[in-house]
């Protein structure tokens, strides 16, 4: 967390962490039983699917404790290098694949044709993943998810564009703000709680770029992540 | 057909499971992810039971009774909460919950809760 942060904060943090364990744990220890109890196909494959994606959750809740003690400690150690930011969006639109199953990802041009940036080459996947996250999980209607990337100045601009947002346009503002849950069911399991774009958020920053979410008029709201160039291509 | 359970719960994988640990031979599961659209659903069609998250965003659980209430309803109800604290029970039974399973919860004792308060079998089963 940001420092000026409110013990009051902290604890509502800590607060929601706690709180997301518990379906995910719930998912866990439930499809555990029906196969310790029943023995059926269709129990079993069920079962494998809901118990590895909810070990994905509370692997993204692991994250998100680390990530927030990493912060709170300025523990962060970041090791900034050429990545190319067409391949980790690939990257990361692979690892939430099987969440996303109602959206389509479009980028213009070809993610082949996106800029190199300057960034942690492990944790800009991670943040990508929740930021791709969070578009769906508040545009909880599935559909088109536009991703643009060009060259701005010293900077890739990456750029994530979706209409059906669950939010008006204070929230959106308030986006990379806030430390509170979101009122935000999904159909697709895609859950998030505001604790990830401020995490992501920081990291981003500490990369030496920023993060803002834009209500446009048509209803439609883009995030928009802008990452440092290569020294040598700035 | 069995018994109608209008299962509550915001998160969609939670709601899989439910239907997983109910025998579809013995019981008809319908779903309501938000308190508006379960209010809803038992307006249309009242369920033989409820089963209840507590904490979901807009109109939560306890809101979802606080209506039932208001409206004399007598549907059974299981509320399914992630907290432990005696406050939150007990506001759920003086709002007439019947069981209160907290998370992580064995689906037997779902089942065996929603057993008691439905203790006759449906006809056929």
């Amino acid at each position: 967390m940001r420092n000026g942060d409110t013990s009051d904060e902290r604890a509502e943090a800590m607060a929601i962490l706690a709180h997301r364990l518990r379906n995910p744990l719930s998912v866990l220890v439930g499809y555990a039983e029906l196969l310790r109890t029943r023995d059926d196909e269709r129990t079993r494959l069920e079962a494998t699917t809901q118990i590895s994606d909810a070990a994905d959750e509370v692997a993204f809740v692991a994250d998100d404790v680390l990530a927030l003690l990493a912060l709170e400690l300025d523990a962060v150690a970041l090791h900034p290098e050429p990545v190319s930011l067409g391949d980790t969006t690939g990257l990361a639109l692979e690892r939430i694949r099987s969440r996303t199953a109602a959206y389509r990802f479009v980028p213009t041009p070809a993610l082949e044709r996106w800029p190199v940036v300057e960034a942690d080459p492990v944790e800009l996947p991670r943040t990508l993943v929740t930021v791709l996250m969070a578009v769906c999980s508040l545009a909880p209607e599935g559909g088109d998810v536009e991703l643009g990337a060009r060259v701005a100045g010293r900077y890739a601009e990456l750029r994530m564009s979706k209409g059906g947002w669950r939010l008006d346009a204070a929230g959106v503002e308030e986006l990379f703000e806030r430390v509170a849950p979101f009122a935000a069911p999904n159909e697709d399991d895609v859950r998030h709680t505001g604790l990830e774009l401020h995490t992501a958020r920081r990291y981003v920053e500490l990369q030496g770029g920023a993060a803002r979410a834009e209500a446009l008029p048509d209803g439609r709201v883009d995030i928009v992540l802008t990452l440092p160039l290569p020294l040598d291509a700035a | 057909m069995g018994y109608h359970v209008l299962l509550v719960d915001d998160d969609a994988a939670l709601r899989r499971l439910v239907r997983a640990t109910l025998p579809s031979e013995w019981y008809e599961v319908t779903e309501a992810e938000d308190g508006d659209e379960a209010l809803t659903a038992i307006a249309e069609h009242p369920p033989d039971l409820l089963v209840l998250d507590w904490h979901m965003p807009e109109r939560s659980g306890e809101e979802v009774l606080a209506a039932l209430k208001g409206r004399n309803h007598s549907i059974p109800v299981v509320v399914l909460t992630a907290e432990q604290r005696l406050e939150e029970r007990e506001a759920a039974e003086r709002l007439g919950a019947d069981a209160f399973l907290t998370k992580p919860f064995s689906p037997l004792d779902l089942l065996h809760a929603i057993e008691g308060l439905l203790p006759e079998r449906p006809i056929g089963s």
